[in-house]
């Protein structure tokens, strides 16, 4: 009788294994997703004063009682960034959330179906690759009028195909693999083989996809609200603060500077995070 | 004794995997002499790749490589020197021939190009040397890119690299273990000639004691990083006196082996544990252990029965014939059924391929691979089919397998399902599911019950030799013996009536091989199946086998019974077969 040679090895020590190949920026990344995720969760509640209301005079510098200085109408700079890192930052996360779903739904079903309706469904989706998505979701928004909820809906019709063929690449990848031709002999019925031969191997990619995409997708929404496709005037959102303010960048710096600064952070920790995960996913 | 190329002494080499230390090599020392070949031998894992890397200083850098020890090259100390003297001692002493040709080819240049970068010299020299290499359209060669050769000359091509150079050493690891017979008799050759002519030292590193036998002139047993023996071949091929090399010589099995019963099979995969620290490595499976084996570590010594240097306490003592050589057990259980209903029938099976174009507007051309197959397997019997690569063989098992469609011809098959054995049990697991649930997939359209399915399962892992509370276990916590059992689990599960194997030991250790050899003969005996067995090895068809079918280019040239292999009235293409196996027996009585 032949013995495991380690099978005694249980899942917690494989998940510790993996969480060594994190590396110190993977986990600066992940804290500070962690610590974003949770700050824009509870930004209502963390504001120190009413982003919306004038509490100061306008152009207070960065100072013990406005951490950020206050804006040119004397809001508070600082709650104002807080809501602006809620805003961008849930919503960067619903769109690459819901793009992720849709996206790997139709590629892993296209990649396993194979054949005729793979085909088709790779042309629609090269029809969106092929198309500028940015641009064209700014054109939508600047017709169906400036909004934040439009830039979703805009961006996330744009973004899901990317996921489509990552994950639809991944399935017919592991679908030439002999063990995925063994258990196809083995008779393995469709939905079976789909989920649990073929999915569990494209999900590491497409998480690592994902994490990585989460900046990007910042990026865009910050562009759109830069060039004012976001919410109206008064609400705060880090890239029109920026954009409102940067004729004053070299008087009063702080008010363009420091929303900006948060996007940098949110794209930085984002990445150092996705970083990580590929680290553990991919085991290099 | 010239002054020896190459003298490692108390080589250490400690390399981190996954996170943990593992002494790969522990206190290894020899020394090659100019014109010597050394095949080092061992199982997988024994340490014999990393010794190779060791030397060429080439270890691994992610591993962390801690190296104590000497390792001197013509007098170059090779531990511990700054990188560009290794990078030099590289480019003009030690050459390497590695076990995969086609990745240590750059896929982008010519063969000339690469070539010429290897060892600066001119046209003349490259083609002199391609042609020596046994290349003899050299000048084809010199022009093609890597993807345009076959296996065996890319393989040649390396050695016509590595010759090229004029190395005082050449470490060929494992070379022709991706070649069909035919194809490593010639390098092997070439290997031999080199020594010869060069005065080149070369060390071969193998795990076929076959091979060893053709090639080299003395041989060092590893086991666990530690060297259990060295000395002439032939001496400690005939009278071994490490219990371990005695296992190991005993284990392999060759033209003339007794196919009536299962082969002699002693698999010690080596653990690493506290005894094995202390004291000897093989303490916990050697047969003649005494108790301060486990606490004082042999050294190596000087024995009495060859020249060479044994490192077991007890090598003086044992005449090897009390020695229990994992004895052979009974003939095989179970009557053999040879006339049964037919399970497989192929006839004037014709199987073509498109060419790859040579030029981009070129026509493709169709290449046949199967010209007119005929072939009948009766349930129970067991037939192999054997050739050089290119002959057909994986086509012919395809085809029967349902996997590929012939294109004229009828094949008719009993199991509407036959069951496939691929050479790598590695890849054809998924890594993510328990081998349970893999093993029990066949068995879902006929067990509804989980808690039956989970019986039947831990049944059949147990009637592969392998622990029912492995069910649980992922592939990767399984080593490559437990993952061809449990693939083999999987494929009669659901008992088959047609079993197919794609070269299922070609890349496995001799006493791996003989295991899996065992396992498959028993089961088709127990569960009565047809089996067919592509090989390039003969040895291992014979003892498969009831009837050998050979194949070239395409047709069965012959077919006979497997005992009549070596009668003489085997035709030209079985015997050029025959004649390029390789065989320790023979070299051992000549």
């Amino acid at each position: 009788m032949i013995r495991g040679m380690n099978a005694q090895t249980n899942s917690l020590a494989r998940l510790y294994d993996g969480l060594r190949l994190v590396g110190w920026s993977g986990w600066v990344g992940i804290v500070g997703v962690f610590l974003i995720t949770i700050v824009a969760l509870l930004a209502p509640w963390l504001t120190p004063h009413d982003p919306y209301a004038r509490i100061a005079e306008g152009y207070l510098p960065p100072s013990g009682t406005h951490w950020f200085g206050t804006d040119e109408v004397g809001r508070d700079l600082f709650a104002r960034v807080l809501v602006g890192v809620q805003s961008t930052w849930l919503s960067s996360l619903a769109v690459i959330i819901f793009s992720l779903v849709l996206g790997s739904f139709v590629g892993v079903v296209s990649g396993a179906i194979g054949g005729k309706v793979d085909f088709t469904v790779q042309r629609i989706v090269d029809l969106f690759l092929v198309l500028p998505s940015t641009m064209i979701a700014l054109a939508a928004v600047a017709v169906l009028g400036p909004s934040l909820l439009h830039s979703i809906i805009a961006l996330a019709t744009f973004w899901w195909p990317w996921y489509a063929r990552v994950s639809r690449d991944e399935i017919r990848r592991l679908y030439a693999r002999p063990h995925v031709e063994a258990a196809r002999a083995a008779g393995v019925a469709a939905p079976r083989l789909i989920l649990r031969y073929l999915l569990p191997g494209a999900v590491p990619s497409l998480i690592i996809a994902a994490t990585l995409d989460v900046s990007n997708m910042v990026m865009a929404l910050s562009v759109m609200s830069f060039l004012g496709l976001g919410q109206p005037a008064p609400s705060a959102e880090l890239g029109a603060m920026t954009a409102r303010s940067l004729d004053s960048l070299t008087v009063f710096w702080w008010i363009p500077m420091l929303p900006a600064v948060a996007l940098f952070f949110l794209c930085l920790f984002s990445n150092l995070a996705g970083d990580g995960l590929r680290a553990v996913l991919k085991g290099t | 004794m010239d002054d020896p190329v190459l003298t490692v002494s108390r080589l250490r080499v400690v390399l981190a995997r996954n996170g943990e230390r593992h002494r790969v090599l522990d206190e290894i020392s020899f020394a090659v002499a100019p014109g010597e070949i050394l095949a080092v031998v061992g199982e997988s894992g024994a340490g014999k790749s990393t010794l190779g890397a060791a030397i060429q200083g080439l270890l691994p850098s992610d591993a962390a490589p801690e190296v104590s020890g000497s390792i001197r090259l013509t007098g170059l100390e090779i531990v511990g020197s700054p990188p560009h003297l290794l990078r030099s001692a590289r480019r003009l002493l030690v050459r390497a021939v590695p076990q995969d040709p086609m990745g240590a080819l750059n896929p982008t240049m010519t063969i000339r190009r690469q070539l010429h970068e290897s060892a600066d010299c001119d046209e003349a020299l490259i083609l002199e040397s391609l042609r020596r290499a046994g290349l003899s359209d050299e000048r084809r060669i010199a022009g093609a890119h890597p993807h345009r050769l076959s296996g065996g000359e890319r393989q040649r091509v390396l050695i016509a690299m590595a010759m090229m150079a004029r190395p005082k050493l050449l470490i060929a690891d494992e070379p022709t273990t991706a070649l069909d017979v035919t194809t490593q008799a010639q390098l092997l050759q070439i290997v031999r000639d080199l020594a010869r002519e060069e005065q080149t030292a070369i060390i071969y590193i193998t795990h076929d004691l076959n091979v060893a036998a053709a090639v080299a002139d003395r041989v060092m047993v590893l086991f666990g990083g530690r060297m259990a023996e060295i000395g002439s071949l032939r001496q400690v091929a005939r009278n071994p006196r490490h219990p371990y090399s005695a296992n190991l010589f005993a284990a392999r099995y060759d033209l003339d082996t007794d196919r009536s019963r299962p082969l002699p099979t002693h698999r010690a995969a080596f653990r690493h544990d506290e005894t094995s620290d202390r004291g000897c490595g093989y303490f916990l499976r050697c047969q003649i252990a005494r108790s301060d084996c486990s606490s004082i570590r042999p050294r190596e010594r000087r024995v009495q029965a060859h020249s060479g240097l044994v490192a077991c306490h007890r090598s003086d003592e044992m005449p090897l014939a009390i020695l229990p050589v994992a004895a052979p057990r009974d003939a095989w259980a179970g009557e053999e059924v040879t006339a049964g209903p037919v399970a497989l029938e192929l006839m004037d099976v014709h199987k073509r391929f498109l060419a790859d174009r040579e030029r981009v507007w070129e026509r493709r051309r169709l290449i046949p691979a199967l010209r007119g197959v005929n072939l009948s397997i009766a349930l129970g019997q067991s037939v192999a089919v054997v050739g050089e690569s290119g002959s057909g063989k994986s086509t012919l098992l395809k085809i029967a397998a349902g996997l590929v469609a012939a294109d004229s011809g009828r094949v008719s098959c009993l199991d509407p399902r036959p069951q496939v054995i691929f050479q790598d049990p590695v890849s054809a697991l998924t890594p993510w599911l328990p081998i349970g649930e893999q093993i029990g997939e066949r068995l879902r359209p006929h067990v509804t019950s989980a808690a039956e399915r989970r019986r039947r399962v831990g049944e059949t892992l147990q009637s592969v030799g392998l622990d029912p509370s492995l069910m649980h276990a992922l592939p990767s916590e399984l080593s490559v013996g437990q993952c061809q059992r449990a693939i083999v689990a999987r494929a009669v599960v659901v008992p088959p009536k047609l079993l197919l194997c794609d070269e299922p030991i070609s890349a496995m250790d001799v006493p791996l091989a003989a295991a899996t050899l065992n396992l498959l003969n028993d089961l088709r005996r127990r569960l009565g199946l047809a089996m067919l067995f592509v090989t390039h090895d003969l040895a291992a068809a014979r003892i498969i086998a009831d009837r050998i079918i050979v194949l070239n280019k395409g047709e069965v040239v012959e077919e006979f019974e497997a005992n009549m292999l070596q009668s003489p009235s085997r035709g030209a293409v079985t015997r050029a077969l025959i004649e390029a196996c390789p065989s320790l027996d023979a070299m051992i009585a000549g």
